[in-house]
């Protein structure tokens, strides 16, 4: 059995490896679904961390740089902090830019910058509105390309903004996610992009 | 089980004997492209304090030297916890390129910028939303910038810019009742504008 396991394993790796050196990692559309966590860097909101279920899709316009957009909708947080403090209680981000891929083999490591857009909702009782914030996130993350079909992969993702509703509240934090997305390779039409 | 020993020995054969043509093609130079980006702006300078936006924007290079720039942005300013200033900004810049475009990636090219846009701004006072007011105005800009080239497609582009509102600012009258109105006369202040974005050419010729 385990023969064939390492069958497997190989098979993919070597489909993979081969298939990024002949360049079919270009023009491949990857998407993933995963639970991220993040970590409040605010002073006030120390020990507060909110997570989100999270979403992204990205397009290799080159093997060497995709463009993408996230989605992150916070489904609850946890953490220790004052009874009093004040919080995001829900919010909703999209972010969409570009990313610099650097490979070697099945390995892919890219660094992105992706501008974004909030809608938040403070924990006051008293607010009902969600207000919108301009964000900015820088993004690290680091791809396994299992096979031109699978990729596993780990985020890292610094988020800057302001919640400003009759309370401002920092928005800026840390989030980690990891998981599985799933590639389709796509043919370009010649001339463009 | 040998089926399946033999679909994979098929499968990383099929790997290595796919042919890709790669493109010879060198767009550093184009004379005519369109591109698609996304931009975060950082405002400083002004009355109202620092302030982070977030936008987007499309190029269309009629030449070698010459770009235009066409942008929207939406930017939130928070003055002392007490006044939310939003502003919105749609425009168009012209980016004139003194040096020959590069030919390789991991370069740098800058250029020189002017242009004009339409210029939103509400302003809102935090402790009580219903006092607000905004106007709507014009606002010329001249600045510098340069693109570093990821690829002969992509860049990452950096502008830093000064903006003048040729309107009057929205100021708070601080009373019993605050209320928020228009400044006697036009200060042509405005905000020192930087803005960094990612670009990818999806047209070139």
């Amino acid at each position: 059995m385990r023969k064939y396991l390492l069958w497997i394993v190989l098979g993919f790796c070597f489909h993979a490896n081969a298939l990024d050196s002949l360049g079919l990692r270009e023009h491949s559309l990857t998407a993933q679904l995963t639970l991220s966590e993040g970590f409040s860097m605010a002073k006030s909101n120390a020990g507060f961390h909110p997570y989100y279920l999270h979403g992204s899709a990205d397009f290799y316009l080159k093997s060497r740089f995709s463009v993408g957009g996230d989605l992150y909708a916070q489904v609850g947080h946890r953490g220790v902090y004052a009874s009093t403090s004040i919080f995001v209680a829900q919010q909703y981000n999209l972010f969409f830019g570009g990313a610099y891929h650097w490979h070697r083999g099945m390995n892919d490591l890219s660094l992105g910058i992706q501008p974004g857009l909030g809608l938040s909702k403070s924990s006051l009782p008293s607010e009902k509105d969600y207000v919108f914030s301009p964000l900015f996130s820088t993004v690290l993350n680091y791809n396994l390309w299992m096979s031109p079909y699978f990729r596993l992969f780990m985020q890292g993702r610094l988020v800057t903004g302001t919640h400003m509703s009759s309370k401002v509240i920092s928005l800026t934090e840390t989030r980690v996610s990891a998981g599985l997305a799933f590639a389709l390779p796509t043919f370009r039409k010649r001339g463009l992009y | 089980m040998q089926i399946i020993q033999r679909l994979f020995a098929v499968l990383i054969l099929f790997s290595f004997s796919v042919v890709v043509s790669a493109s010879s093609v060198n767009n550093f130079r184009s004379t005519k492209s369109f591109s698609l980006g996304m931009r975060s702006t950082v405002s400083m300078f002004s009355d109202d304090g620092v302030g982070m936006g977030t936008g987007g924007q499309f190029r269309i290079q009629s030449n070698q030297r010459l770009n235009t720039d066409w942008f929207a942005d939406y930017i939130l300013i928070n003055q002392a916890n007490q006044v939310k200033s939003e502003y919105i900004h749609i425009g168009w810049s012209v980016l004139y390129y003194p040096l020959k475009a590069p030919t390789k990636a991991y370069t740098v090219q800058p250029f020189l910028l002017a242009g004009h846009c339409f210029d939103y701004n509400q302003k809102t006072l935090l402790a009580n939303t219903s006092i607000n007011k905004h106007r709507w105005g014009a606002a010329p800009q001249m600045g510098m910038g340069f693109h570093f080239w990821l690829t002969d497609r992509a860049d990452i582009t950096w502008i830093t810019q000064y903006m003048v509102h040729l309107t009057k600012e929205i100021e708070l009258v601080e009373a019993s009742n605050p209320y928020f109105e228009l400044a006697s006369s036009k200060a042509f202040e405005g905000h020192w504008l930087n803005t960094i974005s990612v670009n990818y050419k999806l047209y070139a010729r």
